[in-house]
């Protein structure tokens, strides 16, 4: 039997949002600024209560709770977007993955809050509130790095040009996607979010001379990766042109592949399973207990 | 780096109280981040800033969302109501296997801590 | 007046039970005394954060990821507020965050010890952090008047932790077998430690923190408490104390317990603990690391304040 297309819909939300969640929840107790250890881990708790919000939809669906849902399943089964699962790693590509998903998720969350599927728009409104924070958040960091001095802007340069390709297959298409497109369960196509999202961001990084990283970018995302552990690695990272993203007309448009595609069909980077097999370990350890 | 004197209130009209501070570069930096340091457990309404050593105080504009839209009751006491009454049956239940170890034991205080939490 | 006469002056004040303000004179020595005591109180918030940080992403639900996530960030936060507090007293929190990172600077002796498995997650959550609040309850009338406003905030945030914590000790005494087992073996390794918590008996005439009315109550004193209030909790549970000498005395009115092995407490506070090498080096990679975002917000325009 097919998949529901509502289900792998809720699925690719709830695991961006989980897995998303659960790297920003890395930073709580080593943020290098205290300040900021308290705003991001709010984000990270954040993300967390929305993919469990969304699991519990899915769960509706599938019979399974939630946690079983969130912690349950097989690698292959998670959906998330590859940005997602890549490590914190450096300041500068924590402060541009936030600004990247945060801009694209307000994107999208818009388009959903009109979605026929009445309990899924009932949650992306509540969500669309507390998202507001993330987005003020992930500009202002964007701004002040940008702002300079040289290094700050360097470091921003270096995770914008690391995370941006990956970030637009936050829109990579889902399966199923027409029919939920013939349901009005999304009210617009990825492709479509993809094209406004690209064209938004172009301008942002135009206004603080940026706009260089869409036609460059770092073979390797993971420059200096706190691990859950805290440990530091060091790797060179060789420039590569950004496949997918022309300037037409004055605008920044998106044209054939996306450099990190697979998340939505559940195929994942090498730092996927790491993250897997910490974050399930526990609840698989001792089948139906309850924690 | 600056320091910034944070105030709050619970009715508009009332008296800023100082609740405590925060280090940040700017205002919109300090506004942003003192929501989340001082009030994410929902501490407050209204609240404020002051540059330590001035006087202008400067009301954050917009809190709505402060502590959380979604069910965050995980992080305030309310979350955790049944916790005495769980004691209390995991002991009858322990009794029951005759896991409960005896010893002598203070009674008053204990006693008061069960009313307390129960 | 002389130094020497306003140095009698303030001790009567504390003596009459007043409470000194950061703008106040204060001695030198009550100065550095309280500025080290809250420093070294806001170093173990900041390092508590990391032996239950380790479980944030293995938490086993989604309930838990949640509590223990922002359980640990209240620890920061009370980092945060404390750090504050001791700036006032005249040391950068860069200074102090610096000093930590090298190795010159004390925390609490359990920030030493690894987090093995989800019940050392319940014992830090129940007993550590009412152990905690044992003391910290004890400081709400300590001489000094800020560091007294942060201890409201922080004990009223750590009683929620303790309910947080004594909500996954009796999941866990309560679900199967290994998930007790896992309970009661984290407290068998966490008792000693504990008992180190609260610190070795000290002559009250002789503490220079009770002198100062920073601290108001005894060691000893504090950890009788500690007793009263959890010993016959994990009894009605079934959780047994590894500590035969162990039993309270009618008579005397008090807890009697067994070899506390001061040497072993000596030895972690100085630095040698099973985690401090470890967990200092990371912070400090970390710390070092991001030099650079330091360096940013100190050269951020400020326009929006002038």
């Amino acid at each position: 039997m097919a998949e529901d297309p509502r289900l792998i819909l809720l699925l690719a939300l709830a695991d961006d949002e989980l897995v998303i969640g659960h790297r920003h929840s890395e930073w709580t107790g080593w943020a290098p600024y205290i300040e900021e250890d308290l705003a991001f881990s709010s984000i990270a708790q954040d993300e967390m209560a929305h993919a469990r919000l969304l699991y519990e939809i899915a769960s509706e669906l599938t019979g399974e709770d939630p946690d079983a849902l969130a912690l349950g399943r097989k690698p292959p089964e998670y959906r998330n977007a590859v940005l997602c699962e890549r490590p914190n790693g450096d300041w500068g590509f924590t402060v541009a993955r936030q600004y990247l998903y945060d801009s694209a998720d307000e994107g999208r969350l818009a388009a959903l809050a009109g979605s026929s599927f009445k309990d899924l728009a009932d949650a992306v409104r509540t969500i669309q509130l507390e998202e507001r924070y993330h987005l003020e958040h992930g500009r202002l960091w964007f701004r002040r790095l940008a702002e300079g001095p040289v290094q700050a802007r360097e470091h921003l340069a270096d995770g914008l040009s690391q995370a941006l390709p990956e970030a637009m297959a936050l829109f990579e298409t889902l399966p199923g996607e027409e029919a939920l497109l013939d349901d009005g369960v999304i009210t617009r196509s990825s492709e479509d979010l993809l094209g406004e999202w690209l064209e938004r961001v172009g301008l942002d990084l135009e206004s603080v001379s940026l706009d260089w990283v869409l036609t460059e970018h770092a073979a390797q995302v993971g420059e200096l990766v706190p691990t859950s552990s805290g440990a530091l690695e060091e790797e060179s990272t060789p420039t590569l042109a950004v496949p997918g993203i022309e300037r037409r007309e004055g605008r920044w448009v998106h044209v054939g592949e996306f450099a990190g595609a697979g998340g939505r069909q559940g195929r994942h980077t090498e730092d996927f399973t790491p993250l897997w097999e910490e974050m399930t370990g526990l609840y698989r350890q001792v089948p139906g207990a309850s924690w | 780096m600056l320091v910034w004197d944070v105030l709050s209130r619970r009715r508009p009209k009332e008296e800023w109280q100082t609740v405590g501070a925060v280090n940040a570069p700017d205002l919109e930096m300090a506004m942003l981040l003192t929501r989340e340091t001082h009030f994410r457990h929902g501490e407050a309404r209204e609240y404020a800033l002051r540059r330590r050593g001035e006087k202008e105080i400067h009301p954050c504009p917009d809190a709505t969302g402060i502590g959380g839209v979604i069910d965050r009751a995980y992080r305030r006491s309310e979350g955790y109501v049944g916790v005495g009454a769980k004691l209390k049956r995991v002991h009858r239940e322990m009794a029951s296997r005759g896991m409960v170890i005896e010893g002598d034991r203070p009674g008053p205080r204990h006693d008061q801590e069960e009313a307390a939490h129960g | 007046m002389t130094y020497e006469e306003r140095t009698t002056e303030f001790k009567a004040r504390i003596d009459a039970g007043e409470k000194i303000e950061a703008g106040d004179w204060m001695p030198d020595e009550f100065r550095q005394a309280t500025l080290k005591f809250i420093e070294m109180h806001a170093n173990s918030e900041v390092m508590g954060c990391l032996p239950e940080r380790e479980w944030v992403p293995r938490a086993p639900s989604l309930r838990r990821k949640l509590s223990l996530t922002a359980k640990v960030q209240d620890e920061a936060g009370h980092a945060q507020i404390l750090y504050r507090v001791a700036e006032d007293l005249g040391k950068s929190r860069t200074q102090m965050f610096d000093d930590l990172v090298n190795g010159r600077t004390k925390f609490h002796n359990v920030f030493h010890y690894p987090a093995e498995t989800w019940g050392d997650v319940a014992v830090i959550g129940w007993l550590i952090d009412g152990a905690a609040l044992v003391t910290q309850k004890a400081l709400l009338d300590s001489s000094y008047g800020p560091y007294i406003r942060a201890m409201r905030r922080i004990c009223a945030e750590e009683s929620v932790h303790l309910r947080h914590g004594e909500d996954l000790t009796l999941e866990l005494v309560s679900g199967a077998p290994e998930q007790r087992e896992m309970f009661q073996d984290a407290v068998n390794r966490w008792w000693r430690p504990i008992m180190h918590f609260f610190g070795p008996p000290s002559k009250p005439d002789k503490d220079i923190l009770l002198y100062w009315g920073i601290k108001t109550r005894s060691n000893e004193d504090l950890r009788q408490e500690f007793f009263t209030t959890y010993v016959p909790k994990l009894w009605d549970i079934g959780i047994s104390v590894p500590d035969p000498d162990l039993r309270f005395d009618q008579e005397r009115g008090e807890w009697i317990w067994g070899d506390p092995n001061w040497d072993e407490f000596w030895q972690v506070v100085r630095g040698n603990g099973p985690r401090t090498k470890d967990r200092l080096s990371r912070r400090k990679s970390i710390w070092d690391h991001h030099a650079w975002v330091r360096e940013t917000l100190e050269r951020a325009p400020s326009s929006a304040a002038s």
